[in-house]
């Protein structure tokens, strides 16, 4: 209701009329009434007065709500939504002339509030919206014009604005200039930024030649003592061999090796034994170092483990960046006369000067934005982009953390500290540091760039060209590694319970095996338990570990829906019972190495899983989970959704039915299921 | 006897002196070649390589190719400010004769030395440093050209003449790095019907390895202090038989952005003459600049340790 009262107040007259001449109009059709056609809608709208009076409605319509119906007036939602567009280009349109004082844009902007102000009706949200839009323009444009007028006759003596092209500042536009100055040079920066973030990317970021020898180190893959496949409680001793070149030009350098487990640096409770602790690089120069690692195995919650060695050192590039400056009207003069390039052809000098670094893991990169600079007004700014690039990236290099960085100016060049993609505060004259709050979200594996806008305040030399050195000083923390896997199982003492270790945490307490005790309480358990020789084959045979291995694996990824674990492992034993005799018989062993080739039939043959007991058992999960919950969702003509899994899994879904097969599996099921849940509590003794 | 020993002599005595005119020898002749001043670096100086933070020196050999002497020529030279890194007295005048001073194929040579010190590098193994330099001088050409002129409107009459008449000569350089290349000449009718008036059409380019500056402010790009209307700027006036020509434009601009990059036409034109038949006059023609060359050369910077 503030609109509506604001409005009658400020567009009397014209209101007052308009409503006049609606409430004596004969009444049309309503636009509400009509397909919604834009070109029509805004025909109607601009038509002369003395038309609009025969063309809108005689009375007008109930005013029901103050937005919906300021919205709403002229029809549909889509009316609505084009009024709020226009609206928002309007805006948009005034705050891009705030920031690049463009006239264009600003006509377009006072064009459609115009437009949106004459057809928005009377009282409504729209209307009142539009027309403080226009005031505000209008307010602005006085503004922009009036305080040069109103400087002039209060301070004569000042100089005119860049901004108010040739007026004359007054404070109000100092201020104004001031403030758009800095947003329009932010969002400059802004735009700059982006460009280099975009070039960066695509691999155009600045890049460095390097003075002195090329430098290198490389770090072998760890090597495991003893086997890939380790059990709880086993030496875990593996090393790698750390070599180098030309290391011996960073005689203070000091490299500290580290060994890890799944990215962890400590094992369980205890932190690894390395030896040595620490190398001096000059040591490693055209020669090689090996780095141990000593644990104990501990359970794990992974049955693959990557475990790594690596390096971390402090390390210092310097970078070095000859720029070439002259005083403004030198450079001007020859712009004009030989083009903007006129360096190399009349100076012979190369106007893409390349930074110079020492070599190390990092190439750090430099180049200003102009060359030449010169002396500039404010209003022109150029850049300092400069970009530490990993080179050691294939070798899983990375920095880990800027332990500090400075640019070093010459006197005369300043770097302006305006926004956040220069984080560097001056310490003192010539030497910005990196702020103290700047941190890496994350280790940097590719590049970490900056980005400065620079400044030459006085040129300083007795050539006509001055060419000084800017430099960049980076001090970080760098690391390297190489990994490779072993796998933890463990062979559960009996009582344990089945399976090998799962779910546990590296501290190797509160493992927590598959409990398949919990499971028992619900089930009818009975004293008819499998043959011995099968019982044997579980507890003792060669490959036991790996039946315990890819039976917890087969229930704990593919376990069947409505069945308990125990059931599942029950099931999982049964058809290995039923296949192979859980792998005794002999006919199974195609090779005669003593493995039974496929233990849970030949489900997966075509995996090529031969003598693979555990992959056998998880694919036979696999391939009867979908069995069970796809091909036999509808389980008709057998009796149970069980029979007709197994015959799937034993014939697949076409094949003859096998009900002796059905009932061996079924008959051992149960006994496996006894024998499983034997003492109740689960352990299997 | 006698007579017959003495014959011989006189002959090849004769033989020489035919190459003379006006009681001089005409062999040696200065205006030829595009060149100026030429300067380099001496060999060594700078060093390919220097030690951080210790002298060593710059040296540099100037020569005058060119006909004409040059005198206040102005040599500076600068460094990259870093690191301490310096040139004692960078700035050097001097003046060179040109060869027709010195009467021989190329004109007079200085040598001219400067004190550096390298930059102390700091914990860097090593850097590089470029010293560079910038020769500005005021020169001059000057052409002299016989030339067949045919002071008659119908140029091919039948008249006879004592020359043939051509209406566009090539021109060899004339020892200096800016040039007269071309001449074209047209006759034209007089206000008096008697009379004609002869065009030249002169076409001059910097054949030279450096650039054009106007001779007034020829210094201003050494110093750094220079207008952008200084470029190219080469004053130019010509002179038939000793008689002043009216030239316009008065001076050129040679740019090398043009569509002809670093050439200028202009044109002369001679004060009205009586309708007569062709005949050799000498055409003079002055251009006065300055010009500037420019050089630099890379020194790796080792650390002393």
């Amino acid at each position: 209701m503030v609109g509506e009262e604001f409005l009658k107040g400020a567009l009397n007259a014209a209101e007052h009329k308009e409503e006049k001449e609606k409430n004596t109009a004969p009444q049309p059709a309503t636009p509400q009434q009509e397909d919604w056609d834009l070109g029509k809608w805004v025909k109607n709208k601009i038509v002369p007065a003395h038309q609009q009076a025969a063309t809108q409605p005689s009375t007008p319509p109930p005013r029901k709500n103050f937005i919906v119906e300021g919205l709403g007036s002229y029809g549909s939602a889509t009316k609505n939504i084009i009024s709020i567009l226009l609206m928002i280009g309007s805006v948009v349109g005034l705050f891009f002339f705030v920031i690049f004082h463009n006239w264009f844009l600003l006509s377009i902007a006072v064009v459609v509030a115009i437009v949106v102000f004459k057809t928005a009706r009377s009282g409504s949200f729209v209307k009142f919206v539009s027309l403080l839009f226009i005031l505000s323009l209008l307010a602005y444009t006085l503004f922009l014009v009036g305080s040069p007028v109103f400087g002039y006759v209060l301070h004569p003596e000042n100089t005119p604005s860049p901004y108010t092209q040739g007026g004359v500042n007054t404070y109000l536009s100092r201020g104004a200039s001031t403030y758009n100055s800095k947003f329009a040079k932010f969002i400059k920066n802004s735009q700059e930024y982006i460009q280099t973030q975009m070039k960066c990317a695509s691999g155009n970021c600045p890049i460095g030649e390097s003075d002195g020898p090329h430098v290198g180190m490389m770090l072998s893959e760890p090597q495991l003592m003893y086997s890939h496949k380790l059990v709880v409680g086993q030496p875990l001793d593996f090393s790698s061999t750390l070599e180098g070149v030309n290391l011996d030009i960073y005689p203070n350098v000091i490299v500290y090796p580290y060994c890890s487990v799944e990215g962890k640096k400590s094992y369980g409770n205890s932190s690894f034994n390395v030896s040595p602790s620490k190398i001096l690089m000059v040591d490693l120069s055209n020669g090689q170092s090996v780095i141990m690692c000593n644990a104990v195995v501990i359970p794990s919650t992974y049955y693959h483990n990557e475990v790594a060695i690596g390096v971390v050192f402090n390390f210092t590039t310097e970078s070095d960046l000859p720029l070439v400056i002259m005083n403004d009207n030198y450079r001007t003069s020859l712009e004009k006369a030989y083009g903007t390039k006129f360096l190399e052809p009349v100076f012979k000098i190369n106007s893409s000067q390349v930074a110079h670094y020492n070599d190390g893991p990092i190439n750090l990169g430099m180049k200003v934005s102009q060359s030449p600079l010169a002396t500039r007004s404010n209003s022109e700014s150029a850049y300092l982009i400069f970009a530490l690039n990993n080179q050691w990236q294939s070798l899983n290099g990375a920095i880990l953390k800027i332990n500090g960085m400075n640019i070093l100016t010459p006197n005369g060049i300043e770097i302006e500290h305006s926004d956040p993609f220069c984080p560097f505060v001056k310490v003192s004259s010539g030497n910005y540091s990196l702020e103290s709050s700047f941190n890496l979200t994350q280790p940097v594996t590719d590049v970490l760039n900056f980005f400065c806008p620079i400044k030459v305040t006085k040129v300083k030399t007795n050539s006509p060209i001055w060419m000084p050195h800017i430099s960049v000083v980076a001090n970080y923390e760098y690391s390297m590694n190489n990994s490779n896997t072993f796998d933890v199982y463990r062979i559960k003492k009996k009582g344990e319970g089945l399976g090998y270790t799962t779910g546990s945490d590296d501290s190797g307490s509160g493992s927590s095996d598959l409990d398949l005790s919990g499971d028992c309480s619900s089930l009818t358990i009975s004293n008819n338990f499998p043959p011995n020789n099968y019982i044997n084959q579980l507890e003792s045979s060669p490959y036991s570990s790996d039946i315990r291995r890819g039976i917890a694996d087969g229930v704990s990824k593919y376990k069947v829906d409505g069945f308990s674990d125990v059931q599942m492992a029950s099931l999982l034993l049964g058809i290995m019972v039923a296949e192979s005799g859980l792998g005794s018989n002999p006919k199974s062993d195609w090779d005669g190495d003593g493995i039974p080739n496929h233990i849970a039939g030949c489900t997966s043959c075509k995996n090529g899983n031969n003598n693979n007991v555990y992959l056998d058992i998880v694919d036979a999960a696999k391939t009867f989970k979908f069995d069970y919950e796809d091909l036999c969702s509808d389980y008709s003509p057998y009796d149970s959704q069980l029979d007709c899994a197994l015959h799937a899994y034993n014939n697949g879904p076409n094949g003859k039915d096998n009900p002796e097969y059905r009932s061996i599996v079924k008959s051992s099921m149960a006994q496996w299921t006894n024998y499983l849940c034997k003492n109740s509590g689960g352990a299997v003794e | 006897m006698n007579r017959r020993l003495l014959t011989l002599p006189l002959i090849i005595l004769l033989f020489f002196l035919s190459g003379c005119s006006s009681g001089s020898f005409n062999i040696f002749n200065p205006y030829t070649g595009s060149n100026g001043i030429q300067i380099s670096f001496m060999r060594g100086l700078p060093p390919d390589i220097a030690y951080s933070g210790t002298p060593y020196n710059v040296g540099f050999k100037i020569v005058n190719y060119g006909a004409l002497d040059a005198d206040n020529a102005y040599l500076v030279v600068g460094t990259d400010d870093f690191g301490g890194a310096s040139i004692s007295n960078p700035k050097y005048t001097f003046s060179l004769k040109g060869k027709k001073s010195v009467h021989f194929f190329r004109g007079e040579t200085k040598y001219k030395l400067f004190n550096a010190k390298a930059p102390n590098i700091g914990s860097r193994k090593e850097a590089s440093v470029n010293v560079n330099y910038l020769l500005c001088y005021p020169y001059e050409t000057k052409a002299q050209l016989s030339i067949c002129i045919t002071p008659n409107p119908n140029i091919y009459s039948n008249e006879r003449s004592g020359c043939r008449y051509t209406p566009s000569v090539q021109v060899s350089p004339q020892g200096a790095p800016v040039d007269v290349v071309e001449v074209d000449e047209t006759p034209f009718p007089a206000e008096n019907s008697n009379e004609v008036k002869i065009r030249f059409k002169i076409t001059i380019k910097n054949l030279g390895d450096g650039f054009v500056v106007s001779r007034s402010n020829y210094k201003g790009v050494c110093d750094g202090n220079i207008k952008f209307q200084d470029f190219g700027k080469v004053d130019v006036s010509a002179y038939l038989s000793g008689k002043p020509l009216t030239c316009f434009p008065a001076s050129v601009t040679l740019s090398p952005r043009s569509n002809q990059p670093n050439t200028a036409v202009f044109s002369c034109v001679s004060d009205p003459m009586p309708i007569g038949t062709s005949h050799v006059s000498l055409l003079d023609i002055d251009l006065k600049y300055g010009y500037f060359l420019s050089g630099n050369k890379n020194i790796v910077v080792y650390s002393l340790s």
